[in-house]
């Protein structure tokens, strides 16, 4: 309970308090908007916004040895900042997805077991530009804190029906940037048209891994008798309980970004992620999968 | 040059996404009918709650039943034979489901029924008040009160126990029935005898498995009944129970005990005491069993067996007009 109290709390402060201050921080970097063909100057933004489709997979060996997979529906929104010398990024998304049991073929009977997906993230990562590559892509090092909360029913798993977990994780961030940005009249022309606009381009990898992973799961028997308070006891309580925080596990982000700026209003983003998650609690592992395409616009207030 | 860095950054890419076959370990996914038996058994003997107690002997089960347990056998054959051992466990609370077919034990079946609904339905409760999940009325010309809940899975509301209880308040008794009663939601309980508590009482304890040897279990955690600020009776209660009163309804009945004003009176219910706990098979079947166990206030566990009533009363059917356990609790709170 107080899990939940405290992510909901942290996910509406970060919602009200994030854009104010880190659009004030970067206003004073805004006159690098298209004055010279600087690489990043394309992510000067006051928020993005994006939606994304992801293949999920994960399996929760308290209750079944079986993947669980399906599609997944993501909305995110965030707050980048980007400095000279440094490269901050707080976002925020929440998913809910339909994924079902991959259950071996029978000779004769089908099982069906589906279920539903909920989860909400945090993530905040701040990197500091370095002179590696210096010539050829900009490099970033830094860390990342992430946290997530996992909300699963399954109904056929009866009393075991609710899987809740969370994640708290402070990743190792590395982050290259390559500018393919193209000025107005260079190039080839394109059957008869020429390019009238500047356009700026940068792909862009990230990966985070976790240093200091931790993670909430549930206890022996996953489900159990917890203290009943009569008709005072919460049910949400009451499902919590008898979960443990752990010290262990992996997690992973990567994603590849490709960011066009060719109006100078906004920009668009394509990403591409892969994340995994393993934890194996006390007792009984998790595991996450997920393969994300998202297309985010940074805009600006204006 | 620019193309073997490209072709490297992508190489990289692709590999780290690889490596998630790695750290996933493979996948466990098996029709096989061995995999599923050694699975089946395996999750029974770290997490089952009642190998002690009912003295069940789960490697001789494992051994016996192994033997009958082929590659070639057929689904069906495969069913019978793990839903055959799980009813070694002798408890309702253990079910296999199957797309085909569902496993149960039923302990009821080898007792006598106490209860028949058309004879209460004929020549008791002739025109019926329904509020919510309560049938009821009056019975023995207005003084005693009739409150029938006939399964733990209807939801219990305090705005219909308030009619109920207002409507009864002259009465000099109370008869509760959750004969046949096989269980459902157990917060519903607390909502129900809160109504009948004069003060905050500790009415049990629970216990959950939580290690690999049989009898490894958590410290027992309390379950408490607070008094309801609101409308209550305070008045004499029957509860009536029988066989069929099973899970919720044994529970329920077991925390009667912890009240002064409340006695149980049929036949002794039929267990189902501990919390069962689903999960699924490497073919995709699914399955449940007790992980925990419910203990009364001296630390006693006879939950699993059945609570036993404070006065056995039988049910006669050779006279399907009277119902017998009906007219003993009427006698018992004119007195």
């Amino acid at each position: 309970m107080f899990l939940l109290k405290f992510y909901f709390r942290l996910l509406i402060l970060a919602a009200l308090v994030s854009p104010k201050v880190l659009a004030a921080k970067q206003r004073d970097s805004d006159s690098l908007i298209g004055a010279e063909r600087v690489p990043f100057s394309i992510y000067f933004a006051d928020y993005f916004s994006g939606v994304s489709y992801s293949n999920i997979s994960f399996r929760d060996f308290a209750t079944s040895p079986l993947f669980y997979r399906g599609p997944a529906l993501d909305l995110s929104m965030g707050w980048p900042v980007v400095q000279e010398n440094s490269y901050r990024e707080f976002g925020m998304n929440a998913l809910f997805g339909l994924p079902s049991a991959v259950v071996p073929e029978n000779s004769q009977f089908e099982v069906k077991s589906p279920g539903r997906f909920f989860f909400g993230n945090l993530n905040y990562s701040y990197l500091r530009k370095t002179n590696l590559l210096h010539s050829h892509a900009l490099v970033y090092l830094g860390l990342t804190a992430a946290s997530r909360f996992h909300f699963r029913i399954n109904r056929a798993l009866g009393n075991n029906g609710t899987g809740v977990e969370a994640f708290f994780n402070f990743m190792a961030s590395g982050r290259l940037e390559k500018d393919f940005s193209r000025k107005s009249g260079e190039g080839k022309s394109w059957l008869l048209f020429k390019r009238k606009n500047d356009v700026f381009r940068t792909l862009a990898y990230q990966l985070n891994v976790g240093l200091i992973n931790f993670n909430y799961r549930p206890g022996y028997a996953y489900g159990g008798f917890s203290e009943f308070d009569g008709s005072n006891t919460n049910g949400l309580q009451f499902l919590l309980d008898g979960h443990f925080w752990s010290l262990n596990g992996i997690r992973v982000q990567s994603r590849v970004e490709w960011i066009i700026n060719k109006k100078k209003k906004y920009s668009n983003r394509w990403i591409y992620s892969w994340e995994l998650i393993t934890a194996p609690g006390k007792f009984e592992k998790f595991q996450f999968v997920s393969h994300t395409f998202t297309y985010s616009m940074l805009l600006f207030k204006k | 040059m620019k193309l073997f860095k490209l072709i490297l950054a992508c190489s990289f890419f692709v590999s780290l996404v690889g490596c998630e076959k790695i750290l996933l370990e493979k996948d466990l996914a098996s029709t096989s009918p061995r995999d599923n038996f050694e699975y089946l058994w395996e999750e029974a003997d770290k997490k089952y709650s009642y190998f002690e107690l009912k003295n069940i002997n789960w490697d001789a089960i494992k051994l016996r039943y192994s033997d009958s347990i082929s590659d070639g056998m057929s689904e069906q054959d495969l069913f019978r034979v793990l839903a055959s051992m799980l009813n070694e466990l002798r408890d309702d609370h253990t079910n296999l489901f199957s797309p085909f077919n569902v496993s149960q034990y039923y302990v009821a079946i080898n007792y006598p029924k106490s209860f028949l609904e058309r004879t209460l339905d004929e020549y008791y409760l002739v025109n019926p008040n329904y509020t919510g999940a309560f049938k009821h009325g009056f019975l023995d010309s207005g003084r005693v009160a009739y409150v029938r809940y006939s399964s733990f899975l209807s939801e219990v509301k305090n705005e219909d126990l308030d009619i109920v209880l207002s409507k009864y308040s002259n009465t000099k008794g109370m008869i509760f029935d959750i004969r046949e009663n096989g269980g459902g939601n157990v917060f519903n309980i607390p909502i129900i005898l809160e109504r009948f508590a004069s003060e905050r009482t500790l009415a049990a304890y629970s216990i959950t498995r939580n290690g690999e040897n049989r009898n490894d279990f958590s410290e027992p955690v309390p379950f408490y009944l607070n008094k309801y600020d609101g409308i209550i009776y305070n008045k004499p209660v029957i509860v009536l129970c029988d066989r069929g009163s099973y899970s919720a309804g044994t529970f329920f009945s077991l925390l009667t005990k912890a009240f002064d004003n409340i006695k149980l009176m049929g036949d002794t219910t039929g267990g189902g005491g501990g919390l069962p706990n689903g999960g699924q098979l490497p073919n995709g079947w699914t399955y449940r069993f007790s992980v925990t166990q419910i203990l009364d206030l001296n630390y006693e566990n006879f939950a699993e067996s059945g609570v036993s009533p404070d006065e056995a009363v039988s049910f006669n059917w050779n006279d399907l007009t009277r119902d017998e356990i009906i007219d003993r609790a009427i006698i018992e709170l004119n007195q």
